[in-house]
């Protein structure tokens, strides 16, 4: 017996020793270079080859998915949504499954959220970018409503692969979607490769899987006053995801204005300061965030059912309403 | 006890160690705010086997559960974290038994706070970063609770088994 | 009493008493210890104590900014980016909190221990 007891103490040593030279541990980089926004990736890997592998892996599909989904700048030999808003209302175009999938998903959201969250309303958001970027004013309410008359889904059609408007003015933007689509596929080509135990950050929306060696992941959700930490909420192979008012925004005349707009008044949504939303699936979770944003407490507990989400939701007065199931994560 | 027996009740020792890991795998105690707090049942069967079957079967229950828990749920580095505790705490446990210097209550809240400490001295070096240590002082509380509660418990199944033993 | 039982107490009490005295210790020498850590283009630029105000000058991808750490708090200053939205952003002065100026590949964060893996 004795013989067997040092044959597993050396198994061990064995272990720890193979275990060392691969230097296992946390590893985490930052890229700047996709969708707008910083996207932090955090794993525990055997190796830090490993990790640069993965990560060069991963930033390579964001990089193909943030060009596929830019409404801003076309690139050659890539017919990305840019490109599909310049030319899609004087014939149809040939789309990826990447962006047909999302505009596809876009009407479903669409239609599942009365109209609240449209992708197809690229005309009254680009209109809102603009005042944005020049910080210099306000739209007119006729800037806006002219654009507001381009915005129905109905005009836009999909079929066999192609994409096509029935109004040149149209514009399609999915900025409420992509972020979490490019989390959904980052995550298959992650789990792909091997890499089981990660976070990925993709500005705001955060993807978790597995789990730190220590336990779950620790998403901090931020106090839209910028007094620190909200709350923090104890995770693993989900989303969380932020919609807030103070991710984007300008500010004119004293009064802020920030990035989500509500096609109802056409004025940037004032009723949170913020919205957080728990969902395995990151795309829902990405769309439930902006969705929720734009409706009342009651109208997105409905929506959450129908997704099996969580939310916490901070109104305008500060005051924080929680789904049933939200502080199970806390 | 013969041969044959120790085995078979190593092996049902081992697969208790691992059922545990495996629960406080999924039902994680983080909301107590100090990440990595646990239980540690799956030490209280170490225990049972140290107490019942000597070192090297105890040692056996421990890298079986310690593979096992790697191969089905773990990665690398808590592959590491759990070598650190595994090793470091039934050594000590068997060192102090061997010396008879407390009674089990006191070799299991020894053990945990060795699992612990070893686990977080593990993280430094895995993390390369000293303010881990920042969490010992709280994990230790919680090791010594669930030492004692571990040590009574042992306590209370060995007499049990004593007696069934001196009954047949 | 056994004296092996009278020694697990003894045992017990010491480990409390030396944990409880070691958070006590911690809690109350925990000075803030946060730092503005500046990367540049994913490289670490420098990392300075929030608790010293100074000026500091990043060369960054595209041109240059000028962060200031005043009363504990860090804010871009100036930049010579074509959207400002660093220049804009709030102070940060929390654990996790960041000002970014993509155009210059710049990320100025806090690092601080607030126990979260990432702050949203």
């Amino acid at each position: 017996m004795k013989r067997s007891a040092c044959v597993i103490l050396s198994i061990i040593t064995v272990f720890i020793f193979t275990a060392c030279a691969k230097t296992p541990g946390r590893y985490s980089i930052t890229f700047t270079d996709v969708f707008d926004t910083v996207t932090d990736f955090i794993a525990y890997c055997g190796s830090e080859d490993e990790f640069n592998k993965a990560a060069e892996a991963l930033h390579g599909e964001l990089l193909r998915l943030h060009r596929l989904y830019d409404i801003y700048n076309e690139y050659d030999g890539i017919v990305n949504l840019a490109y599909i808003n310049r030319t899609a209302s004087a014939a149809p175009v040939a789309a990826t499954d990447e962006i047909t999938s999302i505009l596809q998903a876009g009407k479903d959201f669409c239609r599942d959220t009365g109209g609240r969250l449209n992708v197809f309303a690229g005309a009254v958001f680009s209109v809102w970018h603009g005042y944005r970027e020049a910080g210099t004013g306000v739209p007119s309410d006729n800037e806006l409503e002219e654009a507001a008359a381009h915005v129905s889904p109905e005009l836009v059609h999909i079929s066999g692969g192609a994409v096509s408007f029935t109004d040149g003015n149209l514009k399609i933007d999915v900025g409420a979607l992509a972020k979490g689509e490019a989390s959904r596929r980052a995550a298959l080509l992650l789990g792909k490769i091997g890499i089981k135990d990660y976070m990925l950050n993709i500005g705001g929306n955060v993807t978790v899987s597995g789990r730190k060696p220590e336990g779950l992941w620790k998403v901090g959700v931020q106090d839209p006053d910028g007094e620190g930490l909200f709350t923090k909420v104890s995770v693993s192979d989900t989303s969380v995801v932020t919609s807030g008012d103070y991710q984007r925004f300008y500010e004119y005349n004293g009064r802020k204005y920030h990035h989500i707009i509500d096609l109802q008044t056409l004025y940037p949504a004032d009723g949170y300061r913020s919205v957080t939303v728990i969902c395995e699936n990151q795309q829902a979770a990405d769309a439930l965030s902006t969705a929720l944003f734009l409706m009342s407490v009651e109208e997105g507990t409905e929506l959450l059912k129908r997704y099996g989400a969580e939310a916490l939701w901070i109104k305008a007065d500060g005051q924080a309403v929680r789904s049933e199931g939200f502080s199970r994560y806390e | 006890m013969k041969k044959t027996k120790k085995i078979a009740l190593t092996g049902v020792l081992a697969a208790a160690a691992f059922a545990f890991s495996y629960v406080e795998y999924l039902i994680p105690f983080d909301m107590i705010g100090v990440p990595g707090v646990k239980p540690g049942f799956a030490n209280l069967v170490i225990m049972a086997a140290l107490y019942m079957l000597g070192l090297p079967y105890a040692a056996a229950v421990s890298a079986v559960r310690i593979v096992l828990s790697f191969l089905l749920f773990g990665n690398v580095t808590s592959l590491i974290y759990s070598l650190a505790g595994g090793v470091f705490s039934l050594a000590v446990m068997f060192v102090l038994k061997k010396l008879n210097a407390f009674d089990v209550t006191g070799v299991s809240v020894c053990g945990a706070v060795t699992h612990n400490a070893a686990q977080i001295c593990a993280s430094a070096l895995v993390l390369s970063s000293g303010s881990v240590f920042y969490y010992l002082p709280p994990l230790l509380i919680f090791a010594v609770i669930f030492g004692v509660i571990n040590g009574v418990i042992l306590d209370l199944i060995l007499k049990r088994v004593k007696m069934n033993a001196q009954g047949r | 009493m056994n004296k092996t039982v009278v020694r697990d107490i003894i045992l017990v009490g010491v480990i409390l008493a030396v944990s409880l005295s070691l958070i006590l210790i911690t809690r109350t020498n925990a000075k803030d210890g946060k730092e503005l850590v500046i990367t540049v283009d994913g490289g670490i630029y420098g990392a300075y104590p929030l608790d010293k105000d100074a000026r500091i000058e990043i060369n960054g991808a595209e041109g240059k900014l000028v962060v200031m750490i005043e009363d504990g708090k860090a804010y871009v200053v100036s930049s010579t980016c074509a959207g400002q939205d660093c220049v804009h952003s709030k102070p940060v002065s929390h654990a996790g909190e960041r000002i970014i100026c993509l155009p210059n590949r710049v990320i100025l964060q806090i690092k601080g221990d607030n126990g979260a893996d990432v702050v949203i």
